[in-house]
């Protein structure tokens, strides 16, 4: 049930996409985040699609594994196409069964965010499928790293989600253990009312917290054992190498964010 | 000159009750000492004390020529005296071997060229090559504690001590663990602190401490005080099984000599028949 949420996930390769420098990868994103919102014409929105499918294709990520782990996510974006369609009241009405009116201004409205949104978490996605985390985690802190001067803990925000990271499969393994330990105890939790199966998860969460905090204290005393003592004065094993392949892409990006704007004036 | 130096040791949690009480011994450089005493003897509470992790109420521990209330000196004290602990996963940080093992590397800011060798050597040395980039929930616990390990040889210490380190790995996890030891204590002559209530592990050290309610019972050699079964009774210890054995044989009539493990144990019988 667990393993096939792929958000967070890593999927080792040696692909053109693996091999760019998180940086990039990491300025991409947020560029194309920005911008994919600015623009409503269908040739920018064409030219984000083509963008993410060239970023798909050129992952070799396995196109199976792929849908199965981002279907769930799916129901978001149905879901705020719905909210969109029956919400919006521009245009001419299309369809009208008595209290439900459904607007031209509405199917366009919802399409448009539901592709914005759909787009937007497929390369997402591609970003953390084809980086580790460790290399995602670097490259947000030394992109961050400007904002020292300004007393933000850059250093100590990287280390506690490289952390939450690392932690993520062993938590998940634990989860399912539980889950198992209450199930033999003769726990359900797949039937019932929603209400009795939140209530049924309750005997998991409450063992799964009391660990983690038991985890993290000795992770702590780890820490501190093996000489950890703030990012000052720190070096670092993993090394960036950013490469022309990362300004091409970069420059793509930003020649997108241009047009996008371009399309709005 | 001694690696380590405790001297009157006591230390509570609460104030009130000691859990270690007035413990003194020494440990020189290439020994290899075994800690061990029943649940809540107070011998995991001493190892923290080892390396500054906690800070005795009375009395000193000098560790690698540093005293451990010195907060200046603390850090080199703990890059020199490295720290195995009982649950593999809670002490793997990074996400992969190769970055855990240059933890410890990191925090002493060491050179990136410098720090790459030495953690390719690390590897090598307790066999992990081919390991790099694994994630730590791969590995089996074997695997975990030898990667925390070298996470530690890395930084070439003078002590290790391992609290615990085996007792949560299946029997190749445990020898594995062991083997590993053994080369860094005999060939790299690293002072070893093993902190364990399995005499059959313990049989192979140099010398043995019996810790009984936060107190300091014996210091010998293993082989020594497993001619005194009641005193590690007492302690709630039990005697490794090529050792109850020979005593068996011994009341039988049989002179099995002294071993201390199954190998040594079907030697003597061999040699007997």
């Amino acid at each position: 049930m667990l393993e096939h949420v792929i958000i967070g996930q890593y999927v080792p390769g040696k692909s053109f996409v693996h091999s760019l420098d998180p940086r990039a990868k990491l300025i991409a994103v947020i560029i194309f985040m920005i911008f994919l919102f600015v623009s409503r014409d269908p040739l920018v929105l064409g030219t984000a699609a083509a963008l993410t499918v060239a970023a798909f294709l050129s992952a070799g990520i396995p196109f199976r594994f792929f849908w199965k782990g981002i279907r769930v996510i799916l129901l978001i974006v149905v879901f705020t196409f719905l909210l969109h369609l029956f919400m919006t009241r521009d245009g001419t009405v299309l369809v009208s069964l008595g209290w439900l009116t459904i607007y031209s201004g509405g199917v366009i409205e919802g399409s448009l965010i539901a592709t914005r949104l759909f787009l937007l978490i497929v390369l997402a996605t591609m970003l953390t499928l084809t980086t580790t985390p460790v290399d995602l985690t670097d490259g947000m802190e030394r992109l961050m790293h400007p904002l020292n001067r300004f007393r933000v803990p850059v250093h100590e925000l990287a280390l506690t989600m490289s952390i939450a990271l690392r932690f993520i499969p062993t938590l998940l393994t634990e989860t399912e253990k539980i889950l198992k330990a209450q199930t033999a105890r003769g726990a359900t939790f797949s039937s019932g009312s929603i209400w009795k199966r939140l209530n049924a998860f309750i005997p998991v969460l409450v063992p799964l917290f009391v660990q983690s905090f038991q985890r993290a204290e000795e992770l702590a005393e780890a820490m501190e054992a093996r000489g950890y003592s703030g990012g000052e004065g720190r070096t670092k094993f993993r090394q960036l190498a950013w490469r022309n392949r990362d300004t091409i892409v970069l420059f793509v990006f930003a020649g997108f964010g241009v047009w996008s704007v371009l399309s709005v004036v | 000159m001694s690696r380590v130096i405790v001297e009157n040791v006591s230390f509570s949690y609460d104030g009130e009750t000691d859990v270690v009480k007035n413990v003194s011994f020494t440990a020189a450089a290439g020994e290899w000492l075994a800690v061990t005493g029943h649940n809540g003897s107070g011998k995991s509470t001493l190892a923290r004390c080892l390396n500054g992790l906690l800070l005795p109420r009375n009395g000193t521990v000098t560790t690698c020529g540093f005293i451990t209330t010195d907060p200046e000196t603390i850090m080199t004290l703990r890059r020199r005296a490295g720290m195995v602990f009982q649950q593999p996963d809670n002490q793997l940080v990074a996400p992969t071997v190769a970055d855990d093992i240059a933890f410890g590397l990191e925090n002493a800011g060491v050179p990136y060229d410098e720090m790459k060798e030495r953690v390719e050597a690390a590897v090598k040395r307790l066999g992990l090559s081919g390991l790099e980039d694994r994630e730590p929930h791969r590995l089996s616990g074997g695997q975990k504690q030898r990667v925390a390990l070298a996470g530690i040889t890395a930084l070439k210490p003078d002590v290790i001590i391992l609290d615990e380190a085996s007792s949560m790995l299946d029997p190749a996890g445990r020898s594995d663990v062991r083997d590993v030891v053994r080369r860094l204590c005999r060939e790299d002559g690293i002072t070893v602190i093993m902190i364990t209530h399995d005499l059959e592990e313990a049989a192979e050290a140099d010398r043995m401490l019996v810790m009984r309610e936060g107190q300091l019972t014996a210091d010998a050699p293993p082989a020594e005080l497993f001619k005194k079964p009641d005193l590690l009774k007492e302690a709630g210890l039990v005697l490794p099984l090529a050792v109850l054995m020979a005593e068996r044989l011994r009341l039988e009539g049989f002179d099995p000599g002294s071993p201390t493990s199954e190998e040594e144990l079907v030697r003597a019988l061999c040699n007997y028949v």
